[in-house]
């Protein structure tokens, strides 16, 4: 008991007023400790200024002002729950608190402790950190630092570690009671992502066999209560945000169309309401541009009686620079006196909780957001466009209360919000291929899968796909037990389908293309023609993502022209896709091109397509140097190579259209992955360039590890998934000059039409070779494949019994 | 609200993964998690290709379940009459389709011919 006071008392010297004042008075105190406190005491160097011009602006944070409260709570218990909403400092401000404390209650200041603070998104562990280094007065990388799948920035001097869930789950993996770590902060939990979910059933553990660690779990408001029921009656927190009340309007009748009725009513706001910001929800890249454009080219037709307005889009594949623009201000009048501009932002739902962004006060919320959705019984992965839930509609208003009373505008009845919205957001575990984390969890010695204390178990098919994955991929026994093939896979941080590719490329000779070419299938979208792109919008002085006017083979064959759909052409963007950015391809129906094009709106579009006409040809010459006529994974494999043997030469890049960050990155992810196949020994091998098999290994080795992402062509010339049976299209921005009868996939695309995206030619002898147990005719629906594959047994059947008889 | 994605079809206990679950401690009928509290069916998907807005298509969709006894003979006429129609115009649709080919090659045609004169 004594002991625990006296700890109280150093944790109120340090943390608290007194030291602060004294740090503000430039360190004038006397005892041995404060008279140190305008020297850091992490670098041992002397403040700069700087440190205490932002020390300033950190103290009017909302959550100092809870800071002693926060720490006895902390002391006191073992987990914590801290709700706060964005903007109350919270995931800068309480790793800084925590590890102040934890300073002072370590007197051994030899034997290491850690602070890590996990974050959902590797964008925010990495600019959060390099602030908190910044507010810290330290070099990141040093005492604070970050740790992203690929990218390690922290040394043996780090004290406080962001990471995203993901990389925590993996540090539980060769670490698993997490013993570097002395607090363990869960942030934006409410998010719930498969990673975070998987921590909580795991941290739940490790706090039972580790009475010394200690987790806090923040969330912004959402379901707090049901973390404190699932953390065993936790205390909870509340740093209340700053909220203004917020008057919500509902519509009177459902909306014919989400998306023009947003735009009628910016419009309307910008004609009628008080000064104030507007933020727009909707839900991806190109309905964001879309909307961007059409909302600018209204209030532009209304002349000078409205003010001007800067129409920002933010989504994540945005670059940074463009995402900096939503904190710009609003522009200012035109003319003096005249009416006041306004911000207009029109974002995906990042805006909904994990960015602030201040000054607004309209909110228009369509009631939509893409989902992840995962549906074991297909198989497939995929954003769609989903009605939010009430929670997320909530967050949303909420926004509109920053920095005065705001309104939200739903553009839904309030009836639809009561009865077609669901109270939450269903976890993404629930929504999720859950083979990586059955096999990590199977890694972490984690055997009763079925009894895991899941906050939101997922339904029983999900874990018997990752099970049956898993099983056929050779990671798991016939009993579920992690085979030693398995362990080695578990160690890449790809998926199980990858790692497998990676694990037996040895043994088709062609470990060193193979590694290549997972790197550049994980790198950020090796965005083969993003500069070019880039280039597009320079000449057409707008953002892409109107028409993409894709560009399907590289052969002497006639290049088919796509429009993407549900643009009227206003004004338009063409780009070329190769592997053009996420969500761009969309292929219009050739009556609908008609119908565009026959209308007035041809000369425009002839005058849009014209001064790209150079760029587009030197783009298309890039891609003929580079592609493989059997397989875009191939040609991923050229690209690499051709800037391999260019030096990595940043102008050579830029000559032919290839995104030099983006291979520098691959480059980045190579090396990763061969410092993991050494540590296992994989031998390191290419194929002689000059055989025959050169190409032939490769394909082999990838056909290994993706046998179940395979199509066949069908007599009636589409393709059709193996087993599952689901018409696909090849996604246009293949390289194939053909369409081959087997191919495999790297990607499934949901959206009107499904597509298979990065696609490579495969013979159907290889699937009876090479995936015998998966290609078991016994378990296989009646297909045209299942004939075929029939004739190809038998036939392997007769070869083989012709060699018998010749010996 | 779109259509259902996909099958709904279960994962029959013929399936290895089936069976590993199983052999992991679970009971069919039960859901997973510490009290085998978890739901049992996967969450469903739908595919939205329209703007429409939250609400607006339920209107639509709200007479269909009144009619399901009426409408469930009706398909199977029109299955029956869809066959026989189908066996009998296949030569026609084929030769349709390949009609349409031709079309769409000619437009894909005179299209690049304006776009790209330097190429063709």
């Amino acid at each position: 008991m004594g002991t625990e006071r006296k700890r109280k008392v150093s944790l109120f010297d340090v943390v608290d007023e007194p030291s602060a004042k004294i740090a503000k008075s430039n360190g004038l105190g006397l005892t041995g400790m404060n008279a140190n406190s305008s020297i850091n005491k992490w670098n041992g160097r002397p403040y700069s200024q700087r440190y205490y011009d932002i020390l300033e602006k950190r103290k009017t944070l909302p959550v100092w002002q809870q800071k002693e409260e926060f720490l006895q709570v902390l002391r006191a218990n073992q987990t914590l729950i801290l709700v706060g909403e964005t903007g109350s400092g919270k995931t800068t401000q309480i790793p800084q608190f925590v590890l102040d404390a934890v300073d002072i209650e370590t007197p051994d200041k030899r034997r290491k402790m850690m602070i890590a603070c996990t974050q959902p998104r590797r964008v925010a562990a990495m600019s959060v950190s390099r602030r908190v280094a910044e507010e810290m007065d330290v070099t990141i990388g040093e005492e604070v630092g970050y740790s992203i799948r690929f990218e390690d920035c922290s040394s043996a001097r780090t004290v406080l570690k962001y990471l995203t869930d993901g990389m925590l789950l993996r540090e539980a993996m060769t670490d698993p009671l997490l013993e570097r770590y002395k607090v363990i902060i869960l942030d934006e939990a409410h998010e719930r992502t498969l990673a975070t979910d998987v921590l909580f059933g795991l941290l739940k553990e490790v706090l039972k066999n580790r009475p010394d660690l200690k987790l806090v779990v923040m969330s912004a408001t959402l379901e707090a209560e049901k973390f404190q029921g699932y953390f065993n009656g936790a205390p909870l927190m509340k740093v209340p945000g700053r909220l203004h009340p917020v008057e919500i309007f509902y519509t009177q009748e459902p909306e014919r169309d989400y998306l023009e009725a947003a735009i009628r009513t910016v419009v309307q706001i910008h004609m009628c309401e008080p000064p104030g910001d507007i933020l727009v929800f909707l839900t991806g890249e190109e309905e964001i541009e879309d909307a961007c454009r059409k909302i600018t080219k209204e209030v532009g037709n209304m002349g000078d009686q409205v003010g001007p307005v800067k129409v920002v889009p933010l989504y994540s594949t945005l670059p940074p620079a463009m995402q900096q623009k939503i904190f710009e201000p609003a522009p200012p009048p035109v003319k003096e006196g005249g009416p006041p501009g306004r911000k207009i932002v029109v974002s995906t739902n990042i805006a909904e909780t994990s960015l602030t962004i201040d000054g607004i006060v309209y909110v228009i919320d369509p009631g939509f957001s893409k989902q992840k959705v995962y549906n074991p019984r297909v198989r497939v992965e995929s954003l769609l466009v989903s009605p939010i839930s009430k929670a997320s509609a909530h967050q949303r208003s909420g926004r509109a209360g920053r920095t005065q009373p705001g309104k939200c505008f739903r553009l839904y009845t309030e009836k639809s919000f009561n009865n077609d919205l669901q109270p939450q957001t269903y976890p993404e575990i629930l929504r999720s291929n859950l083979a990586n984390t059955v096999l990590t969890l199977k890694k972490l010695g984690i055997d009763d899968l079925v009894h895991f204390d899941f906050m939101d178990p997922p339904a029983p098919e999900t874990l018997m796909r990752a099970l049956e994955v898993l099983n056929y991929l050779g990671a798991l026994d016939d009993e579920g037990n992690l085979t030693k093939l398995g362990e080695i896979m578990s160690e890449f941080p790809l998926d199980p389908q990858m790692s497998k590719m990676l694990v037996v490329s040895s043994e088709f000779n062609c470990s060193n293309e193979i590694l290549s070419v997972a790197a550049m299938l994980s790198g950020t979208s090796i965005c083969f023609l993003a500069c070019f792109v880039f280039l597009l919008s320079q000449v057409l002085g707008r953002c892409p993502g109107a028409i993409s006017c894709l560009i399907s083979s590289l052969s002497e064959r006639v290049f088919a022209l796509r429009l993407v759909h549900n643009t009227r052409l206003s004004s338009a963007t063409v780009l070329s896709g190769f592997h053009a950015p996420v969500g761009m391809h969309h292929r219009i129906s050739k009556q609908v091109l008609m119908q565009i094009v026959s209308v007035s709106q041809y000369s425009l579009m002839k005058q849009m397509v014209s001064p790209c006409l150079e760029a587009q040809k030197a783009a298309d010459e890039a891609k003929a140097r580079f592609g493989h006529i059997d397989g875009d994974h191939l040609t991923l494999l050229n690209v690499y190579h051709a800037y391999k043997q260019n030096n990595e030469d940043q102008s050579w890049c830029y000559e032919n259209f290839i995104n030099h960050r983006a291979l520098k990155a691959a480059d980045n992810v190579r090396q990763q992955l061969v410092r993991i196949m050494s540590r296992f020994n994989l031998k390191l091998c290419s194929t002689d360039f000059n055989s025959r098999d050169y190409y032939v290994n490769i394909r082999k080795a990838m056909l290994a590890g993706y046998f179940m992402q395979v199509a066949h062509l069908e007599r009636t010339g589409h393709y059709l998934t193996v087993k599952d049976n689901q018409v696909v299209h090849l996604h246009p921005s293949n390289c194939l000059d053909h369409k081959p009868e087997w191919v495999i996939y790297n990607e499934y695309v949901l959206t009107s039409r499904n597509f298979i995206r990065t696609v490579t030619d495969i013979r159907g002898e290889w699937l009876v070779d090479i995936a015998p147990h998966y290609y078991d005719l016994e378990n296989f629906p009646q297909c045209e494949a299942k004939r075929v594959l029939e004739k190809l047994y038998r036939k392997k059947e007769k070869d083989r019994e012709e060699s018998r008889n010749r010996r | 609200m779109g259509e259902a994605l996909g099958s709904s079809t279960a994962i029959d206990s013929s399936n290895i993964g089936f069976q590993l679950l199983k052999k992991h401690g679970w009971k069919e009928g039960t859901g997973l998690g510490v009290s085998e509290q978890g739901r049992l069916e996967p969450v469903q998907a739908y595919v939205k290709n329209n703007k429409k807005g939250l609400g607006a298509e339920k209107k639509r969709k709200n007479p269909k379940p009144s009619d399901p006894p009426d409408s469930k003979p009706k398909n199977d006429e029109e299955q029956k009459t869809t066959k026989k129609t189908k066996a009998l115009s296949k030569r026609m649709r084929k030769m349709q389709e390949r009609e349409k080919q031709m079309q769409e090659k000619e437009f894909e045609r005179a299209f690049f011919r304006e776009f790209w004169p330097d190429n063709v």
